[in-house]
C-alpha cells in the first residue's frame, strides 16, 4: 500500500465517521475546545498505532475509535481536573450555555431549538447513560460493540440505554408537530 | 419498550450530529499526511533494529576483549607466582617484578555527527524535534612489558528532545 493510498483511506474513513466521533467527544468533555482537542489527540493515537504493517494499515473499526476517544477524554479530565474545579465557581453559567452549542444539525430556528433541547437533556442525564445513548443512536454501534467500548457487560449496556431513554422522556417536552 | 420510549428514540434518531468545522477537518486530514506511513515506519523500524544490533555487537566485542585481557593477565600472574627459585643461580632477580598487565592509557570520546529525527507530538500536544548526537568512545590498553595494545571503539548516541515553539 502506497503512502497516498494509506492516507486517502484514513481520510475517507474520517470523512464518513468524523461527525459521530466528534459528537461522542463532545459528550465526554465540558466544552467545544476540549472536544476538538480530544478528537484530534485520539485520531493521532489511532494513526500512530494502526497505520503500520502489524495492523494492516487500515483505519480501525469504529468501536476502537470510540474507545480511543473515551480514553483520551479520561486522560484530559485527569489533567485538567484541578483547573476545572477552580474555574467552575467563576464561570459556570457561561460554560453551561456553551456546553451544548451546535451539537446537532439544524436548518431552521425551530429545529435548532429542538436540537438544543435534546443536547441539553443529554447533558443533564448521567454520563454512563449518555455514553450508551450516544454510541447507540448516533454512533451506530450494537449493544455488544458498546459493551466492548465502555468495558461493561452487554446486558448492562442495554439496560442503561433503557434508563437513559426514560430519563430523557422526563426531561424532554412532548413533540409538537 | 413502550410507545413513549419508542417515540423518544425516534426523536433522537431524527436529529443528526453537526458537521465538523472546515478548520478542524483540515487539521485532522493533516494528521494523515504526517510521515507515519508505511515506508517511514519500515525505515524507522529497520534503523532501530540496526542500531540496537550494532550496539549489542560492540558491547559483546568489548566484553570478549576485556575477558581475554583479564584471562591472560591472570595466566601471567599465576605463572609468575609458580616460579620458585630452584637454585641460587636463578637468573630472575627476586625484587624485580615483571609487569604483564594491560593498563588503560587513553580514553577518547569523539563526536561523529548529528541528525534530526521525525518530529513527534507529545501527549501534552507539544511538538518536539528529536536530535540524535552520535559519538564514538575509544579505549586503549597497553601491556608495558611487551608493548602490545588493545583498542576498543564503542559507538554511542544521545537523544535530545527539543520543544518546538509554535506561537
Amino acid at each position: 500500500m502506497t503512502n497516498d493510498n494509506l492516507s486517502n483511506d484514513w481520510k475517507r474513513w474520517f470523512h464518513d465517521n468524523g461527525t459521530r466521533l466528534l459528537l461522542f467527544a463532545r459528550s465526554k468533555t465540558n466544552n467545544e475546545q476540549d472536544a476538538q482537542d480530544v478528537l484530534q489527540e485520539a485520531i493521532l493515537r489511532l494513526w500512530r498505532s494502526y497505520s503500520n504493517k502489524t495492523n494492516g494499515f487500515s483505519p480501525p473499526q469504529l468501536p476502537l475509535a470510540f474507545t480511543a476517544i473515551r480514553n483520551t477524554a479520561i486522560d484530559l479530565a485527569r489533567k485538567t481536573n484541578r483547573r476545572q474545579k477552580r474555574e467552575q465557581n467563576s464561570d459556570q453559567v457561561f460554560r453551561e450555555s456553551e456546553q451544548v452549542l451546535n451539537w446537532f444539525e439544524s436548518s431552521s430556528i425551530v429545529e435548532k431549538e429542538r436540537a438544543d433541547e435534546i443536547a441539553k437533556a443529554l447533558k443533564k442525564i448521567p454520563e454512563k447513560f449518555r455514553d450508551v445513548v450516544t454510541l447507540k443512536i448516533w454512533g451506530g454501534l450494537t449493544f455488544l460493540e458498546i459493551s466492548k467500548t465502555l468495558k461493561i457487560p452487554a446486558n448492562t449496556a442495554a439496560s442503561r440505554y433503557r434508563y437513559a431513554l426514560e430519563a430523557l422522556r422526563k426531561t424532554l417536552k412532548p413533540n409538537q408537530h | 419498550m413502550d410507545n413513549e420510549l419508542n417515540e423518544i428514540e425516534k426523536r433522537l434518531e431524527d436529529i443528526k450530529p453537526s458537521k465538523l468545522e472546515r478548520e478542524l477537518h483540515l487539521k485532522i486530514d493533516g494528521i494523515f499526511d504526517s510521515p507515519m506511513s508505511e515506508a517511514n515506519y519500515e525505515r524507522r523500524n529497520k534503523k532501530i533494529i540496526y542500531t540496537i544490533f550494532s550496539q549489542r555487537m560492540a558491547a559483546a566485542a568489548a566484553i570478549l576483549i576485556a575477558f581475554i585481557g583479564v584471562f591472560f593477565t591472570f595466566l601471567n600472574d599465576s605463572n609468575k607466582n609458580n616460579l620458585k627459585p630452584t637454585s641460587n643461580n636463578n637468573l630472575i632477580e627476586p625484587n624485580k617484578k615483571v609487569d604483564n598487565r594491560f593498563v588503560p592509557i587513553k580514553t577518547k570520546n569523539t563526536f561523529e555527527g548529528v541528525s534530526r529525527e521525525d518530529i513527534f507530538i507529545s501527549k501534552d500536544r507539544i511538538p518536539y524535534q528529536p536530535i540524535r548526537y552520535q559519538f564514538s568512545d575509544s579505549f586503549i590498553w597497553k601491556n608495558k612489558s611487551d608493548g602490545s595494545v588493545i583498542e576498543i571503539n564503542v559507538p554511542s548516541q544521545r537523544f535530545f528532545y527539543v520543544p518546538i515553539k509554535t506561537d
